[in-house]
């Protein structure tokens, strides 16, 4: 009887085999997850203070796009890099920000209302002072 | 007992895996305020209930204050120039003493009675224009900080002569930092950092027990995101001053913000950025201006000073770093160098 009940407590050599398995599975993923390039982030999008837009450059496409209730900005998206184009406004300083793609970037449309930030893990500052 | 040892196997695997994910993310914001983009990063269990009040509470000073908002206290003030007295509430009474002092202290540098100047030229608005040298003489006369009369007992506020004008714009945002911390402590909020129009105020250091680094825009570089150099930085405000922040275009002439009291025109400064860090906000906004426009001749004077520090670029690229900043700043960009006078300057 006490055999049997030690018996059943040990894991099994199967149970062992499975265990290290899950183990190596789960290091690797961890490994993989953790060495992904961050260096390329996600583009969020705000119109009037709301998040209109959220854009992984890392798997982006090149494309050119507006936004819903603001026709007067547009976007383009080049090689993981987004920056404002063909914007109606008078200064035209948001297109002078240039492609943005890196954590902590940002560019601003004043008169729109319109900011493109890129936000990730790998930033080298949590903003500018401008 | 050897269950119990794989399973103090498998909950360490689990924890690994949650190690990567573990790290507190901030609460996003963003809006729109006094013609300024104000954005907010704040981490804490009340991050987004204290990014919306310090939304509500910007907007509520910004009808109270703005030169722009037609009901507000200032442009009461400014419609009864010549005529009387406006009374107003504790804020703004506050705030204009601050503005007359540091007006008073900057040798007519810096003065809170140039909005007839700074409308004028219209440089922050739709539509700038250049105007003409009769014009310019014209507002410069209203420009005076010694017509501005506060009244301590009565709480009032009263510009001498009609047509003069207040414009808080270059104290203001820095004075808010004040009023954003008592809303951070009263939120709880464990850490954030929030930038107003040139201004960022550090609350707290990160939830990872590190500073805030702060980029310090390259001042040569059309692209805010250019940075020249990096400043770690909590609990304090830091406000920078360039003449890349505003400007319009004329007939190839570039004409930027930062107006000269004695010729009405922006300045012809030989400094490029003056950023100043300081645990006064108002002060921190007001003196990067007033350095700014005081030009490089005037380093040695504040370089060391205890009540704030600075880094300033001249027109050749050289870097003047207070000594108190020394060990958390850092330059990142080669077009610029630390000056080799800065021993002297000091």
């Amino acid at each position: 009887m006490k055999a049997e009940q030690q018996k059943r407590k040990i894991i099994s050599k199967g149970g062992i085999i499975v265990l290290l398995i899950v183990i190596v599975v789960s290091v690797l993923i961890w490994w993989m997850f953790s060495k992904k390039d961050d260096s390329i982030g996600t583009a969020q999008i705000m119109l009037d203070g709301n998040v209109v837009k959220l854009i992984d450059l890392s798997t982006a496409k090149d494309t050119t796009f507006t936004l819903e209730n603001c026709e007067n900005v547009h976007f383009e998206i080049q090689n993981h890099q987004i920056r404002f184009v063909n914007v109606e406004c008078p200064d035209h300083l948001c297109e002078k920000f240039g492609f943005l793609s890196h954590p902590g970037e940002t560019a601003v449309c004043m008169p729109n209302r319109v900011s493109v930030t890129i936000i990730g893990t790998d930033s080298k500052t949590d903003t500018i002072v401008n | 007992m050897a269950k119990r040892k794989w399973a103090g196997v498998f909950l360490a695997c689990v924890a690994i895996l949650c190690s990567g994910c573990s790290k507190p993310s901030p609460t996003y914001s963003e809006c729109y305020v006094m013609d300024t983009q104000i954005t907010q990063q704040v981490y804490g269990r009340n991050a987004q209930k204290a990014c919306d009040a310090v939304n509500t509470r910007l907007k509520e000073l910004e009808s109270l204050l703005s030169l722009y908002v037609p009901t507000s206290q200032i442009s009461k003030i400014n419609e009864n120039a010549g005529k009387s007295p406006v009374k107003v509430d504790d804020y703004t009474f506050n705030l204009l003493q601050k503005g007359v002092f540091f007006s008073e202290q900057s040798n007519g540098l810096f003065d809170i009675t140039i909005a007839p100047l700074s409308t004028l030229w219209g440089i922050t608005s739709d539509h700038p224009k250049v105007p003409s040298e009769e014009e310019i003489a014209d507002c410069l006369r209203l420009v005076n900080i010694e017509n501005l009369v506060l009244d301590e007992e009565n709480h009032t506020a009263f510009l001498k002569e009609e047509g003069m004008a207040i414009d808080l714009g270059g104290i203001a945002k820095g004075y808010f930092c004040e009023e954003i911390k008592a809303i951070y402590t009263e939120y709880e909020v464990d850490s954030a950092l929030i930038s107003i129009g040139g201004n960022i105020y550090t609350y707290h250091q990160k939830p990872d027990g590190t500073s805030y680094r702060l980029g310090i825009r390259n001042p040569l570089s059309d692209s805010a995101n250019d940075l020249m150099g990096i400043l770690t930085s909590h609990d304090e405000v830091v406000a920078t001053t360039g003449t890349y922040e505003r400007y319009f275009v004329q007939d190839g002439v570039r004409y930027h913000h930062i107006l000269d009291l004695e010729t009405g025109y922006p300045c012809d400064s030989d400094l490029i950025s003056v950023t100043v860090v300081s645990n006064d906000g108002a002060l921190a906004d007001a003196l990067s201006t007033t350095l700014f426009l005081a030009g490089k001749e005037a380093i040695p004077s504040y370089i060391n000073h205890s009540d704030f520090s600075v880094i300033v670029i001249d027109e050749d690229n050289r870097v003047y770093v207070s000594p108190s900043l020394a060990d958390r700043f850092t330059i990142e960009n080669d077009t610029f160098t630390l000056a080799d006078e800065f021993e002297e300057a000091a």
